[in-house]
């Protein structure tokens, strides 16, 4: 192990900012500033925990669901846009985000699940536009609640990087 | 430009047409805003150095603003406002002459008084009478804004009109839309999934009103009880009075004496139908409550993708682009039944204060 980790470091910031400098501030304005500070501080430390794992789930996640996608406006390519959105949903699968050679950092894995969303908010804006002629179709209910359920999940993933960094720590400004 | 006294001494002396002394001590920013900057200047005029005279300028963060409304529809509503009996700051004038300044900014009158209202948020019942005191002022100006002829006073050369009460929340959300589709930096699935329920299940207005939209604790300015100034416009709307119900900032308490509720959104709802004649249901307070998550949401992209570009900007910003980004999907999330809702202790430290 490589000591201090980056997270020590963060931490160690954090605990200096809080009992350090915070004790001796005077004044509204820096104070605010400093707590909002302490909270950005904390978020950023679960960040870099945590923050790859979860986006290494949600582009698994986002490719199975583009999948799904493409695969159920295959059935119904015919309709206006439908062939647009699923050569864009193919192309962006077989992008290729960072060579194998290159470490996936944040940054760069950020750049790809945001591909992919990118993809999935176009996707999902094709299939609105054609909710009046399919809405009552098995197929269509599924594929809009297949989008759902993978909303639930990345809420739910992302409440673990803001809320533990938040809540609990005092006011906000 | 910068607020240095050097610099508003010769701005102010040039705007005024005679000569001003600004001193340090006399340039104050407005420390807690979100959405935009607003500082605080006091100045004297050489030929009356005894009178101290007030004035705030307004402008966009230099990274961009928070807010998705242009500075000059805020100038606007200012002047608008200026122009009816809703008590407003009187908006002075509107700058962008590049020889001045790199960023537009526009001045208004600075009105003396407060958005703290001592011991407003204070739990002990004997502040109970202030409290609804305070709500029904509130209320008061409320149903004054809607019942104005938005239409006449032309803010919808600004702000986008519905044609019909059925279109009210089309409208809005539509709005929100087409401006997330201008700012956005990344790509928020959710955002439509949202505006589609939210069309589904709109409420029909009792009529097409002016909405204030941010009103409440900490947006409006008093002197002892009365409202002087309303302030933060930046989120008008033309549509249902509802919107500023969901809006609002805790200027509608839950009050309950010996096991009775005497004061709470109900009896609020009443009052203000006594004023304004306009009935709005809870449900549709509620189904607003929902729409401001959505508007959350846009706020929240607004002010990370403005951090992105310039990290230098505000830490405030990186605050709205993190947690209350976040707040604004879980929240939107839960209120179309994707994710189950939150408690009511994760919002309590939100608009707390240091």
């Amino acid at each position: 192990m490589i000591v201090p980790t980056v997270t020590d470091v963060l931490k160690n910031i954090e605990y200096t900012l809080e009992n350090v400098v915070k004790p001796t501030i005077v004044g509204t304005p820096i104070h605010t500033t400093v707590q909002t500070m302490g909270h950005l501080l904390r978020h950023a430390t679960l960040r870099v925990e945590n923050e790859g794992q979860m986006l290494m789930d949600d582009g698994k996640r986002l490719r199975s669901l583009l999948a799904s996608i493409h695969d159920y406006l295959t059935s119904v390519s015919s309709e206006p846009g439908c062939q647009t959105c699923m050569d864009s949903i193919s192309s962006t699968l077989a992008q290729n985000f960072r060579d194998a050679d290159t470490y996936p950092t944040l940054i760069s894995m950020g750049q790809e699940v945001g591909s992919l969303r990118e993809a999935l908010y176009n996707a999902l804006k094709q299939l609105q536009a054609m909710r009046n002629t399919h809405r009552e179709e098995k197929a269509y209910i599924a594929i809009r609640q297949e989008i759902r359920d993978y909303l639930a999940l990345q809420i739910l993933d992302e409440s673990a990087l803001v809320d533990p960094a938040f809540v609990g720590y005092g006011p906000r400004r | 430009m910068e607020f240095t006294p050097a610099w508003l001494e010769r701005y102010l002396s040039h705007r005024l047409g005679s000569a001003v002394i600004v001193k340090e001590e006399d340039i104050t920013r407005f420390p807690r805003g979100s959405s935009r900057e607003t500082w605080f200047i006091n100045y004297r005029s050489k030929d009356d150095i005894e009178a101290l005279k007030s004035i705030v300028f307004r402008l966009d963060f230099r990274g961009g603003s928070t807010d998705p409304s242009s500075l000059d529809q805020e100038y606007f509503m200012y002047e608008r406002l200026g122009q009816t009996d809703v008590p407003v700051a009187k908006a002075l004038w509107w700058e962008d002459d590049p020889s001045w300044t790199d960023r537009p900014f526009y001045t208004r009158e600075h009105v003396e008084g407060s958005w703290d209202v001592p011991h407003y948020q204070d739990p002990d019942p004997a502040y109970d009478e202030m409290r609804i005191a305070i709500s029904k002022e509130h209320l008061s100006k409320l149903a004054l804004i809607h019942q104005l002829d938005w239409k006449a006073l032309g803010f919808d050369k600004y702000l986008p009109a519905p044609t019909s009460v059925e279109d009210c929340a089309k409208v809005f959300v539509e709005s929100l839309m087409s401006m997330m589709e201008d700012i956005r930096t990344s790509a928020i699935p959710l955002f439509l999934e949202a505006g589609e329920w939210l069309i589904d299940n709109a409420p029909i207005a009792p009529r097409i009103s002016l909405c204030k939209g941010t009103n409440g604790l900490g947006e409006e300015i008093f002197r002892g009880q009365k409202i002087v100034a309303m302030s933060d416009w930046e989120e008008a709307s033309i549509g249902h009075p509802a919107a500023d119900f969901a809006f609002m900032q805790d200027f509608v308490p839950e009050i309950e004496h010996d096991g009775q509720k005497i004061w709470g959104l109900e009896h609020a709802l009443d009052y203000y139908y006594s004023l304004s004649g306009i009935r709005i249901t809870p449900e549709a307070v509620a189904y607003y409550h929902k729409l401001r998550s959505l508007k959350t949401i846009l706020f929240g992209q607004k002010a990370g993708g403005a951090i992105h570009a310039n990290f230098d900007g505000p830490i405030r910003q990186t605050w709205t682009g993190t947690e209350v980004l976040h707040i604004g999907k879980y929240v939107t999330a839960s209120a179309i039944g994707i994710v189950p809702p939150h408690s009511g202790d994760r919002f309590s430290e939100l608009n707390q204060l240091v």
